[in-house]
């Protein structure tokens, strides 16, 4: 889709303090490496994020996504299903817009799970590269 | 305080692994431009002991407010920090952490987008800075009064445990008198005690003490508030009292059916449960040189307990009455603290060891139990049906919790896990625990246990409310959500998603919206995970560290690239 090979896509992850942050802190000490453009931003429970958020995220960046705990191991019993929910209602408002629902997603990893992170982050990448820039992003 | 932000920038070196990859003079340089920047310093190791103090000086020589911490974010150098900052008289919630190390140094090879994301990464740290809020302490008072649910052995010995660390217990149970399922048994696994002895010296204890009471006949009919402060009604013959108490313990224990059918058998007389045999066993009944059959398999793996307790009535049948006893199993588990052992002195005993795979027959024939059974490890060997004949045969009981428990649940707003058992927060870490503070589980109700487990659990649970409710007065950091009560339609959402029960509806002249109440979170019962604050249709609740304003203000520091 993407016709620029030089395209690099900005990336935000909202991370469970209970388990994406603390699998980027992993990945960190495996001495792994992923793209520059993908920042973090620490929540304290998956459940925590707001379709305002990822709206917010948007407007920034090329693609955004929640790290939330496994299914039915989230700290606060139902956090991360409330995100799932989140994720779909954000990706419903993306769609009216015109804007493809792909740039948003959940993913469920554990605190130990320094690969796996690397692994979502790398995917994410690849598959923003090939949806290209986001049409909604403000640029001053 | 809003009008005088002024924000200093401290970078930590980390003993050069950081500006290994990223120069920190440029960023500064950038960052000294931003708007309330008032101070910036780098530093080779940040949590040194000594850099405390000197950051201590330039706070207050430089009358900085909101500290950025620009290197690592582990919890450990949190800590460091935030007490810094209480030394320097300055709340501990106004610190931002960025943490440069893991987030950029250590997964990006040096280069200029990795600087770029280290100057991102570092200005949205001090564009939250700007943002943050005060979190203030409280004094909160708790009521130190303790209900048990449940008198049979946990019940007993919750209610002694937390009675003994100073607390005034109610001990309610629904029956006419106390002891539960141990009054029915015949000997207990771990405990050297005789059960009714073990019984009755609990029961003369508990009712000996003056600072428990016990009320029998009664059930809790409904609860309301948190940890220290609830409101428990009790039923007694259809009258209802309400009770004021601190923290809550159910011991309500497991209960068994009898159910023969399933091993396609009829009620009989020498059709035997394990709790039967127990009181059989208990009233003195002879069983010299009988021929028994024992059967443990068909779906009682759930639980160890079926297995243990069999190979125990084995032991006791053999050695006491020189029976001849015949065990067939699909499985046996017997891990733990001397089960092995008793295992292979019932095999050294002679007890006899059948495995068997799911085709067994078990027929009753004229007063006689015949089990045709094939045997897999003898399948090459000796292939067919074998025919064991027994006077008696003993099958294990289901296991379910004890009559009540799902009303119990949700009158404790608390979920039911496996098998309906009451679930516990984390089996591994927090044991005993629920998923609402100042409830807590002993024995039997979280999953079928023995009785020497019951003791220690009745231990971690007293000193965990010892630990909660150690003065009347409770000291607690505030960092609970707060409620725009302008904003509140009291429309009960949070209070329906909150997992930990900590919401309560509070009513006042002090709230200023058409209802006069707004929702309050519980400074103890709440843990903090948000979910409340982004549930809120009318974005009334805001979480401490975590507002709204906080991480849109993150994003809004961000660069946009085409």
């Amino acid at each position: 889709m993407s016709a620029d090979a030089n395209f690099q896509p900005k990336i935000v992850v909202f991370a469970c303090e209970n388990s994406g942050w603390l699998a980027a802190e992993h990945a960190a000490s495996l001495g792994l490496s992923y793209p520059e453009r993908v920042e973090l931003i620490k929540l304290p429970c998956s459940g925590k994020i707001d379709v305002i958020y990822f709206m917010k995220a948007l407007e920034k960046s090329d693609g955004t996504m929640i790290m939330a705990c496994q299914q039915e191991n989230c700290k606060f019993l139902k956090g991360n299903v409330r995100a799932a929910q989140r994720v779909r209602q954000t990706q419903n408002l993306l769609k009216e817009i015109g804007i493809e629902e792909d740039r948003v997603g959940i993913f469920y990893l554990a605190a130990n799970m320094g690969h796996k992170f690397v692994e979502i982050v790398q995917n994410f990448y690849d598959k923003m590269r090939e949806l290209g820039p986001n049409p909604g992003k403000v640029i001053k | 305080m809003e009008n005088n932000t002024r924000i200093g920038v401290f970078f930590c070196n980390c003993n050069g692994k950081i500006t290994e990859k990223v120069d920190f003079e440029p960023i500064a340089s950038e960052v000294k431009k931003l708007p309330k920047v008032e101070y910036v310093r780098e530093s080779q190791n940040l949590c040194a002991h000594l850099e405390g103090e000197l950051i201590c000086k330039e706070i207050t020589k430089n009358q900085l407010n909101r500290i950025v911490v620009v290197g690592c974010a582990s919890a450990k150098e949190e800590g460091f920090f935030k007490e810094v900052l209480n030394k320097a008289g300055l709340n501990s919630h106004l610190l931002s952490m960025v943490n440069l190390r893991e987030e950029c140094c250590a997964v990006h090879e040096k280069s200029a987008k990795s600087a770029a994301k280290a100057l991102e990464l570092t200005k949205m740290g001090i564009a939250r800075a700007n943002n943050l809020e005060e979190v203030s302490f409280g004094e909160i008072p708790v009521n130190r009064t303790v209900l048990v649910i449940g008198g049979g052995l946990a019940g007993l010995e919750t209610a002694l445990e937390t009675a003994a660390r100073g607390f005034k217990v109610i001990l309610i149970e629904k029956e006419d008198k106390l002891g539960g399922r141990l009054a029915r048994v015949n000997s207990i696994i771990g405990v050297d005690h005789n059960p009714a002895d073990l019984l009755e010296e609990k029961v003369k204890a508990v009712t000996s003490n003056p600072t428990i009471d016990v009320r029998t006949n009664t059930k809790l009919g409904d609860l309301d508030g948190n940890i220290g402060g609830f409101t428990a009604w009790f039923v007694k013959d259809g009258v209802e009292t309400s009770v004021e108490v601190g923290a809550i313990v159910a011991a309500t224990g497991v209960q068994t059916i009898f159910c023969p059918v399933k091993y396609g058998l009829g009620i009989a007389d020498n059709v035997i449960g394990q709790m039967k045999l127990e009181r059989l066993l208990a009233d003195g009944k002879d069983f010299t040189h009988k021929r028994i059959s024992i059967v443990i398999g068909k779906g009682t793996e759930a639980f160890n307990l079926p297995f243990v307790i069999a190979v125990k009535n084995a032991l006791l049948l053999r050695k006491k009455f020189n029976a001849t006893v015949n065990v067939f199993y699909t499985n046996i588990k017997v891990g733990g603290d001397n089960w092995e052992k008793m295992y292979t002195d019932a095999r050294g005993a002679g007890v006899n060891f059948f495995k068997f795979e799911d085709n067994i027959e078990i027929v009753a024939n004229n007063g006689e139990i015949i089990v045709n059974y094939e045997d897999p490890f003898l399948k090459g060997k000796m292939p067919g049906v074998f025919k064991v004949i027994a006077d008696y045969i003993v099958i294990p009981e289901e296991l379910v919790p004890a009559e009540g428990t799902d009303e119990l649940a949700k009158i404790l707003r608390l979920e039911l896990g496996p098998a309906s058992f009451f679930s516990v927060d984390n089996a591994h870490i927090l044991p005993e625990m629920t998923s609402r503070d100042g409830i807590y589980l002993v024995g039997s109700c979280q999953s079928p246990c023995f009785a020497n487990e019951v003791e220690i659990s009745a231990k971690t649970v007293a000193e965990e409310i010892f630990q909660k409710l150690d003065a009347d007065q409770v000291s607690t950091e505030l960092t609970q959500p707060y409620v725009d009560a302008t904003k509140c339609v009291v429309c009960l959402t949070c209070y329906r998603c909150c997992p930990h029960g900590a919401i309560t509806i509070e009513h006042g002249e002090q709230f200023k919206n058409l209802y006069f109440s707004a929702a309050q979170m519980n400074p103890l019962a709440c843990r903090r995970c948000g979910i409340c604050a982004s549930e809120c249709p009318g974005k009334a609740i805001q979480l401490p560290d975590y507002t709204d304003d906080q991480i849109l203000v993150q994003l809004e520091a961000m660069e946009v690239l085409p």
